[in-house]
């Protein structure tokens, strides 16, 4: 994909993402809520009591705290007077991006579950798959394939669900984001099992903990990588 | 390069070669000595909570009737504590789940629900005692009958638990660690003979009466505790600490421990130095701060009480969260005291429904000291066996790849294991002996 194709979908994805957080904001006013906000999931809670508007929960940075202000502001007036910003900044993590990888192996009762299962984890905002296959017991070639990807230890395990009729869902993240990537599978799609193979060293994690080691040295404030531009990095 | 993920052929392994990724982790853990006290989270928290009232009265009865002959037992518990916990943290830090969920998903459904389910038991039963030795000390201090204070306490922790978010809560939980210090005042206090206590800490004493295995069974059955494995490896969930920080996972652990035990310590030194010395028996912590009046004037009783209060306040919320953890984890509900409670009700039901068999155990007419005892004979029961568990999972590089047990820890694991084994037959052997209390 050329960069301007990739600036395109990465433009049409962030506007789909604003309409259906709009759209979220709205329901949430006329009182119908139904799902879960688009970019933080259920880590997030709003309601209307009376005039104002309460938003409870857990947010990862201040940005994200004040990112929530931001979506509600030009519908006030629309429902609600006030805004009660409730959110609380999660514990901020000194883990380094880039370093590590894990992959989660996810058992689905069927295709149509996992493949839920699939589209929710790429439409997270704070979970991206570095690789996610999704792997239908009839689907011999990719399961084959997956097969052999997994460690000589964990092949049983694949082979045994495949075996049972489950679909699974194999997906590759950063270690720093292992901990929400496992909350989804288990907690919002409700996986059958889900077996989280050790940590495994990213392909290029001397780079980055050279990069970080060599901004400590310089005393650089903020040397630590974020995630994204670790994740630029080690790609 | 587009954000997709890749959805055909892969190009991450999902493995690396043996030890690439410890030391890929070995650049993140660089811990700066001004970090310390940032680092100071779940373990610390979970060392406070290791000392609940029941405990706190376990240690008390322990000095009255043995004095210092069983401090040596708090020494070599401490390394078995600190490798227990540390076991369970890094089940967390690895697999990214709570120990419930683990232990279904590699032991099977069936060992984890007998697990879970004695654990709840013990929990609400010491849930209930913890909450009459609150109350017992309120109707010291102020005059006022105990029940009046149970349900006024149960609601304060269950508004903590449920509706204060999990960052404010912590550090309302670590605040709370401090009360403990009460005890080092109360130790200097009753001016013990400081030689005797460190030889006895040092050199270890066997006494071959039944008073003091019930004792030893007693203090162990306190110290290592089934639903501190448990809350240890959700904290570190709701923290999200991974591998990058396990030297700062293990030092929070360590400093935990270390305070827990030294609490223990002076908890013994005091009463082992006022009412051992004077031939005193007492059944509960408010008799030990009753006792005490005499020798160290009314402060001992006022120091006692918000030992005690606090040591409740603490470790009341991590036993009913423990048991919501282990419940949600077992059944997959959502699962984390970060969530609105509108988005995990059944979590959080579970919580209030632990808290409020626990109020309708202590305003009972079951003795709480025979409740206590209970819940301690289930814990003991318990805690090999997920002793064990936790071993096999940390020691299997199938699920832990880099991160499987050193030597050292092997060896205590496995020691450990075999000393509260020991404790479980020699309480075997007291209540064949002299029948139940």
């Amino acid at each position: 994909m050329s960069g301007s194709e990739s600036r395109e979908t990465e433009q049409a994805s962030h506007e789909t993402l604003q309409d259906r957080t709009c759209a979220w904001w709205t329901t949430v006013l006329v009182g119908q809520l139904s799902g879960s906000h688009p970019v933080h999931g259920t880590d997030i809670h709003a309601e209307l009591q009376g005039d104002t508007l309460v938003v409870t929960g857990t947010v990862p940075t201040a940005q994200d705290r004040h990112d929530i202000e931001a979506e509600v502001a030009h519908l006030q007036g629309k429902g609600f007077t006030t805004l009660q910003n409730d959110l609380v900044v999660g514990a901020d993590s000194e883990d380094q991006a880039g370093l590590l990888t894990q992959t989660l192996v996810a058992a689905f009762e069927n295709p149509e579950t996992a493949a839920f299962a699939q589209s929710y984890l790429t439409e997270h905002a704070h979970v991206h798959p570095e690789r996610l296959l999704v792997v239908a017991p009839t689907d011999r070639a990719a399961a084959d394939h997956l097969v052999a990807l997994l460690p000589d230890a964990n092949r049983d395990d694949a082979q045994r669900a495949l075996t049972a009729g489950r679909t699974l869902v194999v997906v590759t993240v950063d270690e720093t984001e292992a901990f929400k990537t496992r909350e989804l599978l288990d907690e919002e799609t409700r996986s059958l099992e889900t077996l989280v193979l050790p940590p495994a060293a990213a392909p290029d994690w001397r780079a980055v903990a050279a990069a970080a080691h060599g901004d400590d040295k310089r005393g650089v404030a903020g040397s630590v990588p974020t995630p994204d531009a670790a994740r630029r990095s080690a790609r | 390069m587009s954000s997709r993920p890749s959805t055909e052929a892969p190009e991450v392994s999902a493995a690396s070669p043996a030890g690439e990724a410890q030391a890929a982790v070995g650049t993140a853990q660089h811990v700066r000595a001004r970090d310390l006290l940032k680092i100071l989270g779940p373990g610390i928290i979970t060392g406070g909570a290791d000392n609940d009232p029941a405990g706190i009265t376990t240690y008390s009865v322990v000095g009255a009737q043995s004095g210092y002959a069983q401090n040596w037992l708090l020494l070599l518990s401490t390394p078995m504590l600190i490798v227990i916990q540390q076991m369970s943290a890094r089940v967390g830090n690895v697999t990214k789940t709570d120990l419930a969920t683990a232990i279904r998903t590699h032991f099977g459904r069936r060992l984890a629900i007998t697990v879970v389910l004695l654990t709840v038991i013990a929990n609400v039963i010491t849930i209930g005692a913890d909450l009459v030795m609150m109350a017992s000390v309120m109707e010291l201090v102020t005059g006022a009958k105990y029940l009046y204070f149970i349900v006024p306490f149960a609601a304060l922790m269950a508004y903590v638990s449920i509706f204060v978010d999990y960052k404010r809560f912590s550090r309302y939980l670590l605040w709370l660690v401090a009360v403990f210090a009460a005890y080092i005042v109360a130790a200097f206090l009753a001016r013990p003979h400081w030689g005797d206590v460190l030889t006895q800490t040092v050199v270890p004493h066997l006494h071959l009466t039944a008073t003091y295995f019930i004792g030893a069974v007693g203090l162990l059955g306190t110290t290592i505790t089934p639903y501190l494995f448990f809350w240890q490896t959700s904290g570190e969930i709701e923290e999200k600490r991974g591998v990058q920080g396990l030297t700062r996972t293990n030092l929070d652990i360590a400093a935990g421990m270390v305070w827990s035990n030294i609490t223990a310590f002076f908890i013994i030194v005091v009463t082992g130095a006022v009412l051992f010395t004077h031939q005193k028996s007492i059944t509960t912590a408010a008799d030990a701060a009753q006792a005490l009046e005499p020798f160290v004037g009314s402060a001992a009783k006022y120091l006692f009480a918000v030992g005690i209060i606090g040591a409740g306040l603490l470790a009341i919320p991590v036993l009913a969260a423990a048991t919501a953890y282990s419940v949600a984890g077992l059944v997959g509900w959502r699962r984390s005291l970060t969530r609105h409670v509108n988005n995990a009700p059944q979590f959080y039901i579970v919580l209030g429904l632990a808290l409020l068999v626990g109020v309708q155990l202590a305003v009972s007419d079951v003795d709480p000291i025979k409740a206590l005892f209970y819940s301690q004979v289930l814990d003991g029961l318990i805690a090999p066996v997920l002793v064990v568990l936790l071993l096999l999972l940390t020691s299997r590089r199938k699920i832990m790849g880099d991160f499987v047990n050193g030597r050292w820890t092997k060896f205590w694991g496995w020691f450990a294991v075999l000393v509260l084994v020991a404790a479980d037959v020699a309480l075997v052997y007291s209540v064949t002996t002299s029948g139940l209390p």
